[in-house]
């Protein structure tokens, strides 16, 4: 009978909830922050990829199958599925990364972190009883890394470490096929590490909140999920998300998910929003509130699970009660946090469909801007190679970001496009300079280290040797 | 649920349609924990109802569509099918004949997730009155995948796409698609429209990149700043040199001389973008693999460039052969395993070379692969002229 329990409780437990849909809401995330960032030039001007995010890179099946495993699990249309011979652009590829890191859904139980407990899933909870007795789901999620953790962690093939070695053989390698799958599986791997970032504007995610995720979604009673993302999967699409913020800037990779300034994805998203299960309780309204407005206030902080967000103390106690939806309850920016209506001296929480869209409209250009910051960071680093006289003379930009301690790799390329390796070095005072051999027609420099801020990095670029 | 009076609220509560009525509001006690004993007990005596009701639990149900059954209906269609409609020029009114039609449907799979867990897709075209029906999809992944979504995208170069789920325009919800009897009206194509826009909306894939690929240089052109009409411009001013490969072989006429009977996709091969040196044809055969494809690559530039060139490719292609059975000088080539056959020729006078890669499965000698070069090498002839000669 154990084994039997047992079996059932593996085949029906839920692995973890998703966050935003894969092929659609991550998709269109990325695309947007793609969009937004200045990646585009970078890539033309540092790594000679004329086509910039629409350069083609081909990533043979045979290279990759437990990549194409995935891909042949996704709709082609979704934008993120190579032709038959392994091409698309580098922005599909960096499109396919922030949709394979949701699969297997055992991933997912990765992109969780509460800023508050300062931890991810820890896998203890159990669904709801009743909800046992319908549908059989019996727990939300295993153990997981804290997401700001995941990224670093060794267990991920698609993580920061992966990112850095793919982005460095992209310049490198000797044969141009051999760069360009490289250079795929960077995208692959930065856009892996963007789907962990965007899962931080999911309130239910930086609230440790598993109920959310047991929501019904309409395709039978075993079909259960986060309303609030499907809702943003029906409103938005991949095609239809709005566009990204500004770029936010952050100092180091781990300060985009959560920093002690508060200004963290997810110490935002924790502070701003409510999920559905993580609303205030219900707060029975005393008699001496209408004379004391702050007391209410008092009250449902008591009610909270989470410091914030807080109504303020002017909150209304009658209104549209007609109104479908309830009260409003608003931040700030005006955006709705809740809904609430009073039946019978007590205040009911809620969030409804309009208010959750509303959120989403605030919310998704917030972690495009994050996103797009992050995608800058990782490729932040760039070089001017000028070539005169059969001297290659490197140097840092003052527009870009100035450079620490590390290694210069020095890589020549013939004129069919053969690239060898002729030396390495180091910068002094920000400049080096090579010797380049006759045969040249570009010269490469990567360099491997760190930031001026101490966060690792990898720079590169290029020049025309004839 | 209340429906506001913006139009981004209207489009929403459509998009709403699909999710089950009702408030989002979970009744929340945030002290109130199941304690894991009593749980458990109440688990192993449920278990006996679970099991009894896990056939009808595991059944996978699609999700709600969220278009209509018929245009005059506001019954909900079925995500499954069968799909009918007829596809018509937005100025004219006429019907649009051979527009790709691209049906997909999406699955998600697992209890409480949502990861994607396959797809199945139907690819044709419409006939000559614009018509086109996408069977019933009887078919699942298994493994518990759940029907999610379906797709449609019609596609014809000259045109901007359709999708069933989102408008072009302002990539808004499609509301005026339905499942049966639909009519889908596509916009000619302007020129101060974005093609990495576009392509952004068309989506990838085997059955589509091919088609699209024309618009590659152009869409990364506008992500570098420049504008579409002034792309559109230099397009035009550049027209009337451009090389035009598709005039010298046709689908029909690899029909013909292979005898192959399924369709072909017709697009560009996308490696180099079109130049008034080089151009490309590529030839899918639609819904078989590569094998059955044919590509047909032409330069041309300078009697000596065009040596050149050749030289390029008998020391590049696998397998090549100088063998000067047509033109000046010409090549057999074929992959080290014989899936592909290739055969090249000079027209050095013309400046002209010709480069023919053709699947073994379409090809299956090279006797028919320089059949298919014998016909284009009479379309040169006709097509240009010596260098330094008038016409």
């Amino acid at each position: 009978m154990k084994r039997i329990a047992a079996l059932v409780a593996v085949t029906l437990a839920a692995a973890a909830a998703p966050a935003w849909e894969d092929d659609t809401t991550h998709a269109g995330l990325t695309e947007q922050a793609a969009l937004a960032s200045r990646l585009h030039a970078r890539l033309q001007a540092f790594f000679a990829r004329r086509g910039g995010w629409l350069e083609p890179l081909r990533l043979a099946p045979e290279r990759a199958k437990a990549l194409y495993a995935k891909l042949a699990l996704l709709e082609p249309s979704s934008g993120v599925v190579p032709d038959r011979a392994g091409r698309q652009s580098a922005l599909s590829w960096l499109l396919a990364g922030s949709v394979v890191e949701g699969m297997p859904a055992a991933r997912e139980q990765n992109h969780f972190y509460d800023p508050i407990a300062k931890r991810g899933l820890r896998g203890s909870d159990s669904a709801p009883l009743t909800l046992f007795i319908q549908t059989g789901i019996s727990a939300v999620g295993g153990a997981g890394v804290p997401a700001p953790d995941w990224i670093v962690a060794k267990e991920n093939d698609l993580g920061v470490a992966r990112f850095w070695l793919e982005l460095e053989r992209s310049v490198v390698a000797p044969g141009p096929a051999e760069r360009d799958e490289h250079l795929a599986m960077a995208f692959v791997s930065a856009g892996a590490m963007l789907h962990v970032l965007e899962d931080m504007g999911a309130p239910a995610r930086t609230r440790g909140d598993l109920d959310e995720f047991l929501l019904p979604l309409g395709g039978g009673p075993r079909d259960r999920g986060s309303r609030f993302e499907r809702l943003a999967a029906l409103v938005f699409g991949r095609l239809g998300v709005p566009p990204a913020g500004p770029a936010v800037e952050r100092k180091g990779l781990r300060d985009y998910f959560t920093a002690a300034d508060g200004q963290g994805l997810a110490d935002l998203t924790n502070a701003t929003w409510y999920s559905s299960g993580t609303l205030p309780a219900d707060v029975i309204v005393p008699v001496s509130a209408r004379s004391h407005p702050g007391e209410i206030a008092g009250l449902i902080a008591k009610a909270s699970r989470y410091p914030a967000p807080r109504p303020g103390k002017d909150l209304p106690l009658a209104g549209d009660s007609a109104s479908p939806d309830g009260l409003v309850v608003r931040g700030e920016d005006g955006v709705c946090r809740a809904n609430y209506r009073i039946d019978d001296g007590t205040i009911h929480f809620s969030i409804s469909d309009d208010c959750a869209a509303a959120q989403l409209r605030a919310i998704l250009p917030q972690v495009g801007g994050y996103a797009a910051g992050f995608l800058e960071h990782l490729f932040r680093g760039g070089l001017a190679v000028i070539v005169e006289s059969g001297t290659a003379r490197v140097s840092v930009p003052k527009s870009e970001l100035q450079l620490g301690a590390g290694q210069l790799t020095f890589v020549v390329e013939d004129a069919t496009g053969q690239r060898k390796v002729v030396g390495t070095g180091e910068l002094r005072d920000g400049t080096a300079n090579l010797n380049v051999p006759a045969d040249a027609a570009r010269v490469f420099v990567v360099f491997r280290g760190v930031d001026s801020n101490g966060e690792s990095l990898i720079a590169v670029g290029s020049g025309a040797a004839k | 649920m209340a429906v506001d009076s913006t139009a981004h609220g209207l489009v929403y509560s459509a998009a709403l349609g699909t999710l089950p009525t009702g408030r989002f509001y979970v009744k929340v006690d945030v002290k109130a924990k199941v304690d894991p004993p009593r749980m458990r007990a109440v688990k192993s005596v449920s278990l006996v109802f679970l099991l009894g009701c896990l056939a009808g639990c595991a059944a996978s149900l699609p999700r709600p569509a969220s278009f209509r059954a018929r245009p005059d209906s506001v019954e909900r269609g079925d995500l499954r099918g069968p799909f009918s409609g007829r596809v018509l020029d937005v100025e004219s009114d006429r019907p649009v004949p051979g527009a790709l039609i691209y049906a997909s449907w999406r699955f998600v799979a697992g209890v409480g997730l949502s990861a994607p867990n396959g797809f199945r897709e139907w690819i044709g075209s419409t006939d000559a009155q614009g018509r086109y029906l996408v069977p019933e999809m009887d078919d699942s992944p298994g493994g518990g995948a759940r029907l999610a979504d379906f797709h449609l995208l019609v596609y014809k170069r000259g045109y901007v796409g359709y999708r069933s789920d989102r408008r072009f325009d302002d990539l808004g919800l499609q509301t005026e698609f339905s499942q049966e009897g639909a009519t889908i009206v596509l916009a000619r194509w302007r020129p101060e429209l974005s093609h990495a826009k576009h392509l952004r909306y068309v989506g990838g894939g085997p059955a589509l990149a091919a088609l699209t690929s024309w618009e590659l240089p152009d869409a990364v052109a506008e992500l570098s700043g420049a504008k579409p009409a002034t792309l559109a411009e230099r397009a035009n001013a550049a027209a009337g040199e451009k090389l035009d490969a598709s005039k010298l072989l046709s689908a029909a006429d690899v029909k013909l001389l292979t005898g192959f009977e399924g369709a072909f996709d017709a697009g560009e091969l996308g490696d180099e973008p079109s130049s008034a040196s080089y151009d490309t044809v590529h030839l899918q055969a639609r819904g078989k693999d590569e094998s059955y494809d044919l590509a047909l690559r032409l330069w041309r530039t300078s009697p000596d460039e065009a040596a050149k060139q050749f030289e390029r490719l008998v020391g590049e292609l696998p397998g090549a052969q100088t063998k000067n059975e047509i033109a000046d000088r010409s090549l057999r080539a074929a992959t080290p395993t014989g899936d592909i056959l290739g055969l090249a020729f000079l027209d050095a006078k013309r400046g002209v070379v010709v480069l023919i890669q053709c699947g073994a499965s379409q090809c299956r000698t090279h006797e028919t692969v320089l059949g298919i070069a014998r016909l284009i090498y009479t379309r040169v002839e006709t097509e240009y002229t010596s260098q330094g000669a008038t016409k």
